[in-house]
């Protein structure tokens, strides 16, 4: 990746598109410090972050949140044993208390009742759900999305990024998200950014990056808005599809 | 370079694993779990094959010291080579292709689904919480194994003497403490000692840099079995130069 300059403001859903394998988790990874740049300055509210220790690195990350694409749920653990992962490891708070706040994160992604749940016995939405509810256990300053919404019908899609605007409501999170769903991101995005081979091409409000005049992006958009109506259609065509 | 990349590596989380040691940062109740999984959980098979193993070697002795007329030397000999040699190495390398296995799984895993991630983004170090637990249980484990390996097979090495060639017990060990000494035992836990970290290390090596999802695990898990038991006979043989320069 080059040339990769962008700034989000606090409280703000900036979205991050790009087609796949263009560099946007790689993005989102090295803002989390799970991968080592090559050049650059990466800052995470005012501090800078490459290049410091891991342990260093810990004190910050205890800030955000990551959402993985799978959910990434620890599998020899329960629902509940993921969500209080954190809150056990880095505070000391009595288990009272850690059952409290893991009720009310699984309450804010609708899973209320599925703590004793084991990730196998989830379904793909659940566990990304529950990849929320963990993330935001230590209520974090920033919450990074990977892929929030790949692989999920239009129903699990609707409820995800309800869900992301309830969390940036809610906790006040900031958030990036990195995705290819251009009609999740129209939805969420206070802004977005636009990577085409490892390069921000376009910034902007989704509309102004509807509107550019630059091939790759209006490529990106005319494909996905095809493949969105394709995709409508064939629900269209089957409406029990899903059930 | 993939030789040199891989030491690095394993010197890498050696490296980390001893500076959390080192502060006394161990997962108690996952190191537990752990000395449970590894250490009780492997001793019957360990049991029988370090049994088979003397009992065959009691039947071959046991025949030719009859024939010879050197039976008093047959429980020397035998209680020397177990304790010296085979009990730890037999008990290293069942444990290797048990333990060293699933660590290399379990880690591998972990890694294409991307926990050991979900464990970074967490604020928690996969060496601290991964490789510690299962290095510490291990260290501790394997010399307790190693010490009831060596006394289960020269137990059962005695019922093939006295079974095949009429051995009472005070003549199976009539010369044993001319010949063992307690240097002996102290190389015995250290050679158990050695090749608990370097199974816990080459599982764990293996496990962390799993690329390729489940084909890329089922390659972790071969070579972390493979990988440790070269480096168990090989350390084996090192150790026995070092530990015992002028033979007992």
């Amino acid at each position: 990746m080059q040339d990769i300059d962008l700034r989000v403001n606090k409280g703000e859903i900036m979205t991050i598109l790009g087609r796949s394998g263009c560099g946007k988790s790689t993005l989102l990874r090295a803002v989390m410090g799970l991968i080592p740049i090559a050049s650059g300055e990466i800052f995470v509210q005012g501090r800078r972050v490459d290049g410091i220790k891991e342990r260093d690195m810990d004190e910050v990350r205890k800030t955000m949140g990551m959402v993985f694409q799978e959910g990434a749920l620890f599998d020899s653990m329960t629902v509940f044993e993921n969500v209080a992962f954190a809150l056990r490891r880095h505070t000391k708070l009595k288990e009272k208390e850690i059952r409290e706040i893991v009720r009310e994160r699984l309450e804010a992604v609708d899973l209320e009742g599925a703590e004793h749940k084991r990730p196998d016995q989830l379904s793909g939405g659940m566990r990304r759900r529950v990849g929320i509810a963990r993330a935001l256990a230590m209520k974090p300053d920033i919450l990074l999305y990977d892929e929030p919404t790949t692989g999920l019908d239009p129903i699990l899609t609707a409820t995800v990024v309800e869900l992301i605007l309830k969390m940036r409501d809610r906790y006040g999170a900031t958030s990036i998200v990195v995705t290819h769903d251009l009609e999740a991101a129209s939805r969420i995005s206070d802004r977005a950014a636009m990577i085409h081979e490892g390069r921000f091409i376009a910034q902007g409000a989704i509309a102004e990056l509807e509107a550019s005049a630059d091939p790759a992006v209006s490529t990106f958009f005319t494909i996905m808005d095809r493949r969105a109506a394709a995709g409508n259609a064939k629900q269209g065509r089957r409406p029990d599809a899903d059930a | 370079m993939y030789f040199l990349e891989y030491i690095g590596r394993a010197v890498n989380i050696l490296g980390s694993a001893l500076y959390y040691i080192g502060r006394l940062a161990i997962e108690w109740p996952i190191t537990v779990t752990q000395m449970s999984v590894m250490g009780v959980n492997s001793m019957p098979i360990v049991f029988l094959v370090v049994s088979f193993t003397g009992m065959f070697l009691s039947l071959m002795l046991t025949q030719q010291a009859v024939r010879f007329g050197t039976v008093e030397y047959v429980g020397a000999a035998i209680v020397y080579v177990m304790i010296r040699e085979l009990a730890p190495v037999l008990s290293a390398v069942v444990i290797a292709g048990r333990v060293g296995s699933a660590i290399a799984s379990e880690i591998g895993s972990m890694k294409v689904s991307e926990q050991i991630d979900a464990l970074r983004s967490l604020a928690t170090n996969p060496v601290q919480y991964l490789v510690v637990p299962r290095m510490t249980a291990l260290v501790i484990m394997l010399p307790v194994v190693t010490v009831f390996a060596a006394l289960v097979s020269i137990l059962m090495s005695f019922v093939v003497a006295y079974q095949v060639g009429g051995l009472e017990w005070m003549v199976f060990m009539k010369n044993v403490p001319a010949i063992v000494d307690p240097k002996i035992v102290t190389g015995a836990l250290i050679k158990a000692v050695a090749f608990a970290v370097t199974i816990a290390i080459i599982g764990c090596v293996e496990g962390m840099h799993t690329e390729g999802g489940a084909v890329g695990v089922g390659r972790a898990t071969i070579n972390a079995v493979v990988v440790s038991m070269v480096l168990i006979f090989g350390l084996n043989f090192l150790l026995s130069m070092i530990l015992f320069p002028m033979g007992p």
